[in-house]
C-alpha cells in the first residue's frame, strides 16, 4: 500500500521513460446481465492482451458491450465467465490504480472544477498535495480550462465538463487509462485538438490507454491496435495492427496511404457485418419498385 | 490548448458580483417579486373596500386595517405566546430532523431497515397524526412535551422520505467512480451520496417547517395553556374574530419566516441547484 503510493508520487514527480503499467489480459470473458426481460448477453467469450504502454482502441456499434467491457476490466462489475488479469493479479474487486473516463461526464456539482480534478488525489490520499495541485493546473490549462478552476460544473458547457472529467482521470498519472467515448460530446474542432493533446500526454506518461470510440478515423489516428467488435453480444471481429503508421502522429499521418487503407478495411468489416450499409446499391431502390 | 474557442469562453467568466447595498437588494427583490406583491396588495385592497362598502360586521369579517390595528395593539400578549409556539416548532423540527435524517441513512444502507422500519413508516401515514393529539396528552400530560411530540411526528415523515429519495438518487456512474477511486463506504456516503442528496433533503426540510407549525398549533388547540393556538381557541370562543385573524397573521408570519430561513440556508449550501442555475441564467 505504502509502496504503491510512493510509486505514484515518483511517477508524478519524475517523468521517466520506460513503458508503464502491466499487461492486461482478458481471458474468455462473457457478461450476462440479468434484466427484467430475462438474461441479456452483452459480451461473448472475448480474449485479448494489451501490453504496457500500448494505445488500444475498441470500435463497435452502439450497444455492443463496449462500456460493459471496460467495467469488467476495471473490476467494477463481475464477469459471468472467464477472467481478467492485470499483471499477475486476477481482477476480482475494483482495480484502483487506473484512471477511468466515463461515457457521461459525472462531475460533483458541488465541487469547483479544480476540486473535481483533485478528487482522486483526495480519496487516494496521494502526497504531496501541492505537487498534484500543480499538475491539476497544468492539465486544466492544456484542456483550455484555465480561468475556470473555481467555477462550478453547472457553469460549464457540455464539452468543457467532459474535459474536466478527463483531467480528473489524468491527475494521478495512472499507468492504465480507460476512456469510454471521452470525446463523444465534443465538436469536431475541439475533438481533433483533444486527440493531439491526448497523444502528447500519453507519449509523456507512457501509460496504457484503452480507448472506446465510435469514430473510425479517430481510432486509426490514435491507436497502436484497434479491436473491432461485433453487434451484441460483443465478440472480437478483428484486431488491427497499426504499427505501419509511424509515430509521432500528426497532420501528415492522415495523408498516409496506410491511414485510409485501415479506415476502409474497418468499413468493410462493418459492411460485411451489416452494421454499415456501404452506401447506395447499384440497382437502386426505385428501380426495384418499378 | 491552442484553441480560439478558449478566448471566447473566458469572456463569459464574469460572475455576478454580490449586490452590496441594502437598497440595491431591496430594489432587486421588488423587481423579482413585484407581481406577487401587487396581487397581494390587490387582494387586501379589495377586501378592505368590500368590508367598508358592504358594512360587514367585524365579528364576521374584519377589514385588513382593523386586523393590522389588532395585531399592533395586542402585540405584547401575542408576542409572548408566539415565543411558546416558536419554541415548540423549532424544537419539534430539530428533533424531527435529528431522528429523521439518521433513520433515513439507516434505511438506505440496510435492506432490513428498509423492509421493516420504512415499510412501517409508509403504512403509518394512513393515521392522521392530528388525531393522535388526545392520546399524546394522555401520555405526556399538559405542558410543552405533547406539543413538541406532535410537531416532531408531523416533521418526521417528509424529512425521512426526502432524505431516502435524495440518498438513493446518486447516479450509478458516480458510485462506480467512487469505487474505482477506492473510496471507503464512509467516503462514498460523505463525499458522493450525501452532497448529491442535499437538494432533496432540503426539499423535505422545507415541507417539514410548514407541517411543524400545524403540529404545534394543533397541540395547543387540544391541550394548550400557552401559545398562539391556545389564545386563538379562547378568542374564537368569545367570537373575537378580529383577534382570531390577528393571530392567524402571527402564525403565517412565523411560518413564512421559518420557511425563508431554511430557503436561505439552502441557497447558501446548494449553489449548484439546477433551478437556481436556470433562474440565474435568465437575468
Ligand atoms: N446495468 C445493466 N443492466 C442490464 N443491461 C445492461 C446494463 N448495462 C448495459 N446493459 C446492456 O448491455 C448491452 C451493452 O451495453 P453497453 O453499455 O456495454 O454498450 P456500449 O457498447 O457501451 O454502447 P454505446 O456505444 O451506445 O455506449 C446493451 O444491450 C445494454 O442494454
Ligand atoms: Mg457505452
Amino acid at each position: 500500500m505504502i509502496n504503491s503510493k510512493n510509486d505514484e508520487m515518483n511517477r508524478a514527480a519524475t517523468g521517466h521513460s520506460e513503458k508503464r503499467g502491466q499487461t492486461v489480459s482478458v481471458e474468455g470473458v462473457s457478461k450476462v446481465y440479468q434484466t427484467a426481460g430475462g438474461p441479456l448477453k452483452a459480451i461473448e467469450r472475448t480474449s485479448f492482451k494489451i501490453e504496457p504502454g500500448e494505445f488500444v482502441s475498441v470500435l463497435g456499434p452502439s450497444g455492443c458491450g463496449k462500456t460493459t467491457f471496460l467495467m469488467v476490466i476495471s473490476g467494477l462489475i463481475p464477469c459471468t465467465e472467464g477472467y481478467v488479469m492485470i499483471g499477475d493479479r486476477k481482477v476480482e474487486k475494483p482495480y484502483t490504480d487506473l484512471g477511468f473516463v466515463f461515457q457521461r461526464d459525472i462531475l460533483m456539482e458541488w465541487r469547483t472544477v479544480l476540486s473535481n480534478v483533485m478528487l482522486p488525489v483526495e480519496i487516494k490520499k496521494l502526497k504531496p498535495v501541492e505537487k498534484y495541485q500543480e499538475r491539476a493546473h497544468e492539465l486544466l490549462e492544456m484542456a483550455g480550462l484555465s480561468g475556470f478552476e473555481n467555477s462550478l460544473p453547472c457553469e460549464l458547457s457540455g464539452g468543457m465538463r467532459q474535459r474536466v472529467s478527463i483531467c480528473r482521470a489524468l491527475v494521478s498519472d495512472p499507468p492504465i487509462l480507460l476512456m469510454d467515448e471521452p470525446f463523444g460530446a465534443l465538436d469536431a474542432l475541439t475533438r481533433e485538438q483533444m486527440n493531439d493533446d491526448l497523444l502528447k500526454i500519453w507519449s509523456k506518461s507512457h501509460s496504457m490507454v484503452l480507448f472506446i470510440t465510435h469514430n473510425i478515423s479517430e481510432a486509426v489516428y490514435l491507436s497502436d491496435k484497434i479491436i473491432v467488435m461485433s453487434k451484441r453480444p460483443g465478440r472480437i471481429l478483428e484486431t488491427l495492427d497499426l504499427s505501419d503508421l509511424p509515430r509521432p502522429r500528426n497532420m501528415t499521418t492522415k495523408e498516409f496511404p496506410a491511414f485510409n487503407r485501415h479506415i476502409n478495411k474497418i468499413r468493410h468489416i462493418f459492411v460485411n457485418q451489416g452494421i454499415l450499409s456501404g452506401g447506395e446499391e447499384e440497382t437502386g431502390y426505385v428501380d426495384k419498385l418499378s | 490548448m491552442a484553441l480560439p474557442l478558449t478566448a471566447l469562453e473566458k469572456t463569459n467568466d464574469q460572475k455576478p458580483g454580490p449586490s452590496t447595498h441594502l437598497g440595491a437588494r431591496v430594489k432587486k427583490y421588488i423587481a423579482n417579486q413585484w407581481m406577487a406583491l401587487a396581487s397581494f396588495i390587490g387582494v387586501i385592497l379589495i377586501w378592505e373596500i368590500y368590508v367598508r362598502l358592504a358594512k360587514v360586521p367585524a365579528y364576521v369579517l374584519p377589514a385588513p386595517s382593523v386586523i393590522l390595528q389588532a395585531m399592533i395593539e395586542e402585540s405584547p400578549e401575542l408576542l409572548k405566546h408566539s415565543w411558546y409556539t416558536l419554541y415548540e416548532v423549532i424544537l419539534g423540527f430539530l428533533i424531527g430532523g435529528a431522528i429523521g435524517i439518521p433513520l433515513a441513512i439507516l434505511i438506505v444502507y440496510s435492506k432490513f431497515a428498509e423492509k421493516t422500519i420504512y415499510a412501517f413508516l409508509v403504512a403509518s401515514q394512513a393515521i392522521p397524526k392530528v388525531a393522535l393529539a388526545p392520546l399524546l396528552i394522555a401520555w405526556f400530560s399538559y405542558g410543552m412535551t405533547p406539543k413538541i411530540v406532535i410537531t416532531t411526528l408531523m416533521c418526521f415523515f417528509p424529512i425521512v422520505v426526502n432524505t431516502v429519495v435524495g440518498l438513493n438518487s446518486t447516479p450509478s456512474e458516480m458510485l462506480y467512480l467512487a469505487r474505482s477511486l477506492g473510496a471507503s463506504g464512509f467516503e462514498t456516503f460523505w463525499k458522493f451520496r450525501f452532497p448529491h442528496g442535499l437538494p432533496s433533503i432540503f426539499a423535505g426540510l422545507k415541507v417539514a417547517t410548514s407541517l411543524a407549525v400545524v403540529g404545534a398549533v394543533v397541540g395547543e388547540y387540544v391541550a394548550g395553556v400557552n401559545g398562539l393556538g391556545y389564545v386563538q381557541m379562547i378568542r374564537a370562543a368569545f367570537v373575537r374574530t378580529t383577534s382570531v385573524f390577528a393571530i392567524l397573521m402571527y402564525l403565517s408570519i412565523l411560518g413564512i419566516v421559518l420557511f425563508n430561513l431554511i430557503s436561505y440556508i439552502e441557497k447558501r449550501v446548494i449553489r449548484w441547484d439546477p433551478k437556481q442555475q436556470f433562474e440565474r441564467a435568465q437575468e
